[in-house]
């Protein structure tokens, strides 16, 4: 029967070619945006290469203290994680990494501009860089306050080539440093240059005695079940942080987000709610993607409607046969989800394609997006939510047309 | 005609109904991102006010108090040293160079006008006008004559000095930063007017700009040397121009950039904040050309009789085609007029005025419509032609 329906689909479709080819681009071009936004997403939220452990890190990026008529946000101060968010007990791995800053590198005669990170030794449990040559900085390097650096690979081909970067001296703001690594971020994929150095190097001794500086703190969680949890206590910890100035910071304040929170916080009007909107950002996306199919499910229902007048015929002597009106509806649901299957395979090529493109111009800072296992089902499944949705109602219209009336053609 | 076709429309208003929500939504969309488009490119052919080709930027990053309070000496060393290197033309020291985005605003009146008047001033020395090229209208710029002087010396830029003292000759009055009867006022003398200074770059808007002269007296210390270079420096000047100021100071971190390249940077960002509007516009768009399309094709199906009829009582097939598009454009240009009756409400009540005024509500309005009716007849042409084809006793044997 199925082989059935898919032949006449098939003489149906070649019938009227130029509308066919209309329907198939609405198809695909509906479908090719959907893939793309979903595609970012998962590579913006689901853990992967680097974030392997995306679903149970959070990170705190400032520390807000409010006083009668001010409020001010900074960064974190070294010993504040240290103080207080080192000995929170759900939290199985806690790293202090500072924010990036913009350095030259002049070697003989190049510059060379990159990211510039302190961070400690934990850093590379949380975030599993692939280390290509050399080793990371330990926990001992830190201690010890060694002049050593990991660089990622787009600056180490900068600087040094083809050759190898490891044991190369590198003068960056007045500071000799040796290089001992070289790692792969591209799942990662800024594509910026980076390095990386033990926060012990920093050019200000003093770092460690202060509540406020430009660090971020990464807690990851036993598992992501507990990250909740985890928020949670950052929260109140974040409340009972000790101000030099207690009369003139009356409330402190630390939120804690995973990486979709703080998307999520960007939509929110209260920075400084606990709830950061995590759920109504994924609801008004789901959405939101549904209005977007609307307007094309809607020109697909036109012009499927266009094709009844011509097929008045066929489904006339179907019905005095005796096929049910049912039988006809499921009938043109297949017609209409295999079309957009097909529809749904130029998409994903083509998204591929579009992907390849957006990693190539770097207009988005990612690397290697494609189209991947997960990504294609998401696309099966959207695709066929789209045919039925697009087909259910010429489907419906079509087999409930009068046989008499069909007969003479007059739809 | 006319009548004939408002006619014929009326009578499927149902189906057209849903076509024409469509294309007054698309309408307004392609509006308000043309509308964004005008205001910027507006923005963009202002004058400037200064040069950017072969000049480069130095910030002095560090938490030394060198920097927090003014250091004539240390100023002239720098000036010095540089100018030694046989790259460099003039040197200068300002507080926020140009394509800077950090910016101090305060409120500002003429000392006999009451008003007040949002400002963005900007502290820079003698020879910022020379190395930047800051055109001046009337008057002079600050120079070494100002040095002694009671108060500030200050260049405004036109826009200011027609705010704040009208058609008056602002050369020689003085402004203040503070309220009538406050104690210990700051005063600056007005020596000259200039086009502008828009040192956030190209897109920055239309703003009251006044340039204070960096003095022995003034607070603000200068952290951004903007230094002029002979045309064709290579770009590894950087590595001489780094070695050089390390020579004067060792303990300060120098960040280098070009404007040049900072001013791309920016550039690039304005087109990745457009992208977004621009792609979904496109979608909806093509969206809105397909669901025309395939409604024009039922509609061309669905009235075969009709089209039959015209043709047996000698209408041309141009007729009918002309007939079919001229019955989309009329449907088109509805759904446009009632979508400008909600848009005309926007210069009117001024709720845009910072991007919108009339003549670029207009300008958008008419660029959209054109775009609405370009779509209209390229998506009617095919429909018409099918119509057209229909041989008369084919489409009266219809029954």
């Amino acid at each position: 029967m199925l082989k059935n329906y898919l032949l006449m689909a098939n003489k149906v479709y070649l019938r009227r070619k130029m509308f066919t080819l209309i329907n198939l681009a609405c198809i695909v071009l509906t479908l090719v945006v959907l893939l793309a936004v979903t595609a970012m997403m998962e590579h913006s939220f689901a853990p992967s290469g680097v974030d392997v452990n995306r679903d149970r890190v959070v990170t705190v990026n400032h520390y807000t203290k409010m006083g009668k008529d001010m409020t001010m946000s900074t960064g974190l101060g070294y010993k504040l994680i240290e103080l207080y968010l080192r000995p929170i007990p759900n939290a199985e791995k806690v790293s202090a990494v500072s924010r990036p800053i913009q350095v030259a590198v002049y070697q003989e005669d190049r510059v060379e501009k990159l990211n510039m990170r302190f961070t400690d030794a934990v850093f590379w449990e949380i975030y599993q860089y692939r280390l290509l040559a050399g080793r990371l900085f330990q926990a001992d390097d830190v201690e010890q306050g060694r002049s050593v650096v990991v660089l990622n690979q787009v600056i180490a081909k900068k600087l040094f080539g083809e050759g190898s970067a490891i044991g190369q001296k590198l003068n960056v703001r007045s500071h000799q440093y040796e290089v001992i690594g070289v790692v792969d971020d591209g799942q990662k994929g800024t594509g910026n240059p980076e390095m990386w150095a033990p926060h012990s190097t920093m050019p200000s001794s003093n770092y460690k005695d202060s509540l406020v500086g430009d660090f971020s703190a990464v807690l990851m969680a036993k598992s992501s079940k507990e990250v909740n949890a985890l928020k949670r206590e950052v929260h109140e910890r974040g409340k009972h942080i000790v101000e030099e100035d207690p009369a003139k910071w009356t409330k402190t304040l630390l939120l804690a987000n995973t990486e979709f929170d703080a998307f999520a916080r960007g939509f929110s009007s209260d920075s400084r709610s606990e709830d950061s909107g995590a759920e109504q950002a994924m609801g008004w996306i789901i959405v939101l993607m549904f209005l977007f199919m609307l307007l094309p499910a809607l020109n697909l229902v036109n012009l499927n409607l266009g094709r009844m007048k011509e097929r008045s015929a066929e489904i006339g002597v179907r019905k005095a046969f005796g096929a049910s009106t049912f039988e006809l509806v499921k009938q043109f649901l297949v017609e209409n989800v295999m079309l957009s299957l097909v529809g749904c395979l130029i998409a994903l090529l083509l998204t591929h394609g579009l992907l390849v493109w957006i990693n190539h111009t770097g207009f988005l800072p990612s690397l290697n997006l494609g189209v991947n296992l997960s990504i294609f089902a998401y696309g099966f499944v959207i695709t066929v939510v789209f045919g039925i949705v697009s087909g259910v109602v010429p489907a419906w219209r079509m087999a409930r047309l009068d046989p008499v009336f069909a007969l003479k053609g007059n739809a | 005609m006319l009548k004939h076709l408002l006619k014929s429309l009326w009578k499927r208003k149902g189906k057209n109904l849903m076509i024409s929500a469509e294309i007054l939504l698309i309408f307004v969309v392609i509006f308000g991102v043309v509308v964004g488009f005008v205001h910027n490119s507006r923005l963009y052919h202002q004058t400037r006010g200064f040069d950017y080709e072969d000049r480069w930027r130095v910030s002095f990053e560090t938490e030394l108090d060198v920097l927090s309070k003014p250091n004539p000496q240390l100023v002239e060393n720098f000036r010095r040293s540089l100018q030694a290197m046989p790259e460099v033309e003039s040197v200068s020291f300002v507080q926020f160079g140009p394509y800077s985005n950090s910016a101090f605003v305060g409120d500002f009146r003429g000392t006999e006008s009451g008003q007040k008047l949002s400002t963005y001033f900007v502290t820079a020395d003698d020879a910022s006008q020379s190395t930047l090229k800051i055109p001046v209208v009337s008057g002079r710029w600050f120079s070494q004559q100002d040095e002694g002087a009671s108060e500030t010396a200050a260049v405004i830029n036109r826009r200011l000095a027609k705010k704040m003292f009208g058609d008056e000759d602002p050369l020689g009055k003085l402004m203040t930063n503070s309220d009538m009867g406050q104690k210990d006022p700051k005063f600056y003398r007005i020596v000259g007017v200039i086009e502008d200074y828009r040192y956030f770059g190209e897109f920055m808007g239309y703003e009251n700009i006044a340039l204070f002269r960096h003095s022995s007296i003034s607070e603000n210390p200068l952290t951004n040397l903007i230094i002029k270079v002979k045309p064709g420096t290579p770009r590894n000047f950087e590595i001489k121009l780094h070695q050089q100021l390390k020579l004067v100071r060792n303990d300060i971190e120098y960040d280098i950039s070009v404007l040049d390249e900072t001013r791309d940077e920016m550039l690039r960002q304005k087109a990745t904040f457009f992208a977004p509007p621009i792609f979904i516009a496109s979608f909806l768009l093509l969206m809105v050309c397909f669901g025309l399309f395939g409604v024009l094709w039922q509609n061309v199906n669905s009235r075969i009789p009709e089209i039959g009829l015209r043709r047996a009582v000698g209408a041309s097939s141009l007729q009918i085609y002309s007939q079919i598009i001229t019955e989309q454009v009329l449907l088109s240009s509805m759904a446009m007029v009632v979508a400008l009756v909600f848009l005309v409400q926007l210069p009117f009540t001024g709720i845009f005025a910072k991007f919108m005024d009339w003549s670029s509500f207009f300008l958008s309005a008419g660029i959209a419509m054109m775009v609405i009716y370009a779509m209209t007849i390229v998506c009617s042409l095919y429909p018409a032609w099918m119509a057209s084809r229909m041989s008369p006793t084919d489409a009266l044997h219809y029954e």
